[in-house]
């Protein structure tokens, strides 16, 4: 009883929230009243097990400490002697290319290095969906507009409301799938670009999906995944514009 | 405070949540916020979870929730960081679980008609409070499968057939969970 009384007292340290994730149900077996804690523990039956709920708070620390140190501010000791360093790096440059070309790079770097998104082959005027009602074009145009001028935000909130009303439209979920990609979420992304790669089988989207769903795990830090989707489109005995750009990705990050 | 005394990462984790909240404000080095927020990295990590059931979706929103710490702690006053870290977390998560049910709505409406009428009002305050008692509900969906495949359908926008294929169940299967899961949040929401 005691002991239950320190440990409603006590903060729920992280080793202990792992220590939860044994259990069958954790939200069911513990001491802790405050709600913060108590839905931390709740959330735990959303993961495998220890292990998975371990994989998955290293790879939120990951990314925090990723970017904290690309912000980081420097002292002004620190900076002149950063400037001494970047001079002394700028008189190596030219022996240090070829070297530094062959160095594989962080996922991060290689998605910066290899992302943009598509231009849209979607009509911006005229009759654009066969069928479809005036208010849906005028949305799929506007929608079309702002992913163009780069307002993703603003294009993804359209793209939603168009694929409410047209969810088989595997065009528009491609450049959703793009879009959301740009914007910075590409959980959401790989949802999108998932659905397209599996109904379009034959359809143009299939490859160029599959490229942004290589892109979408880079971004997420998931080297292993990416790899996956890239090696198919860099093997195709085809020589195609996605065959090139999936080999040279794959020599920046192996 | 000696700020000499805090240049380095262990003296960092000596301090107090609210000694580094004002340390932050005075060097703006996103260093220190890294610091607190991994004292609490697991609990929000954890609320994100409950909150939308999947972990790719809780990874991203986690790391959206510690994005948005670098600018709020530069405009809000906060007295308890943890308390406050809470208050941040569930307005997000609710925000994002709120998107994801939107699609929806129709179907909420016959589950709960009182979610569904505050999801048309667009009532702040009403709405998180009914979107947290159905996200409690799911999660205390007894049945594993019933709660598996009512997470795929509401919450990650899956088809049936979807489900089914990447789940090994039968269509008939994936209809009979959602409707008994339906059945039941609907018992223990009304």
């Amino acid at each position: 009883m005691n002991q239950d009384n320190e440990k409603q007292k006590k903060k729920l340290a992280k080793k202990e929230w792992l220590r939860y994730a044994r259990k069958p149900n954790p939200a069911e077996d513990h001491p802790y009243r405050d709600a913060f804690s108590r839905r931390a523990i709740k959330g735990l039956q959303y993961v495998r097990d220890e292990e998975d709920a371990r994989q998955s708070l290293q790879r939120l620390e990951s990314r925090v400490e990723q970017r904290v140190n690309a912000k980081k501010t420097t002292p002004r000791l620190a900076s002149f002697l950063i400037k001494v360093a970047a001079a002394v790096l700028l008189l190596l440059i030219p022996f240090s290319i070829v070297w530094y070309d062959a160095r594989p790079v962080s996922s991060q770097t290689a998605f910066e290095r290899h992302f943009y998104p598509v231009t849209s082959n979607i009509p911006q005027s005229g009759p654009l969906r066969e069928g479809a009602a005036e208010a849906e074009t005028d949305l799929l145009r506007q929608a079309i507009l702002d992913y163009e001028n780069d307002s993703f935000a603003s294009a993804n909130e359209k793209f939603v409301q168009y694929l409410q009303t047209a969810p088989a439209d595997i065009d528009v979920r491609f450049y959703y799938g793009v879009s959301l990609l740009a914007e910075g979420r590409a959980t959401a992304a790989i949802n999108q670009l998932k659905q397209v790669r599996r109904q379009s089988s034959v359809a143009p989207y299939r490859i160029p999906a599959q490229w942004y769903l290589g892109l979408a795990h880079l971004k997420l830090g998931q080297q292993a995944e990416a790899i996956a989707q890239l090696k198919p489109l860099a093997n195709q005995t085809k020589s195609t514009h996605y065959r090139e750009k999936a080999e040279a990705l794959l020599l920046d990050i192996n | 405070m000696n700020l000499k005394s805090l240049s380095s990462r262990k003296a960092f984790k000596e301090q107090s949540d609210e000694e580094l909240i004002a340390f932050y404000r005075r060097k703006r080095n996103p260093r220190i916020i890294g610091v607190l927020f991994n004292r609490y990295s697991h609990k929000v990590l954890g609320n994100c979870l409950s909150m939308l059931k999947n972990k790719p979706d809780a990874e991203d929103a986690a790391m959206e929730i510690f994005e948005n710490l670098l600018n709020k702690l530069d405009h809000y006053e906060v007295k308890n960081f943890e308390a406050w870290l809470y208050k941040v977390t569930r307005n997000h998560c609710l925000k994002l679980l709120r998107d994801k049910i939107d699609v929806h709505r129709e179907d909420i409406a016959e589950i709960n008609p009182d979610t569904f009428v505050e999801l048309e009002s667009g009532s702040d305050h009403y709405i998180e409070e009914r979107l947290e008692e159905l996200s409690d509900a799911i999660d205390n969906l007894k049945k594993e499968d019933q709660r598996h495949c009512i997470v795929l359908f509401y919450l990650e926008q899956k088809s049936y057939q979807e489900i089914a294929q990447e789940n090994g169940y039968s269509l008939n299967e994936v209809k009979s969970h959602i409707q008994n899961g339906r059945r039941n949040l609907r018992n223990s929401l009304n």
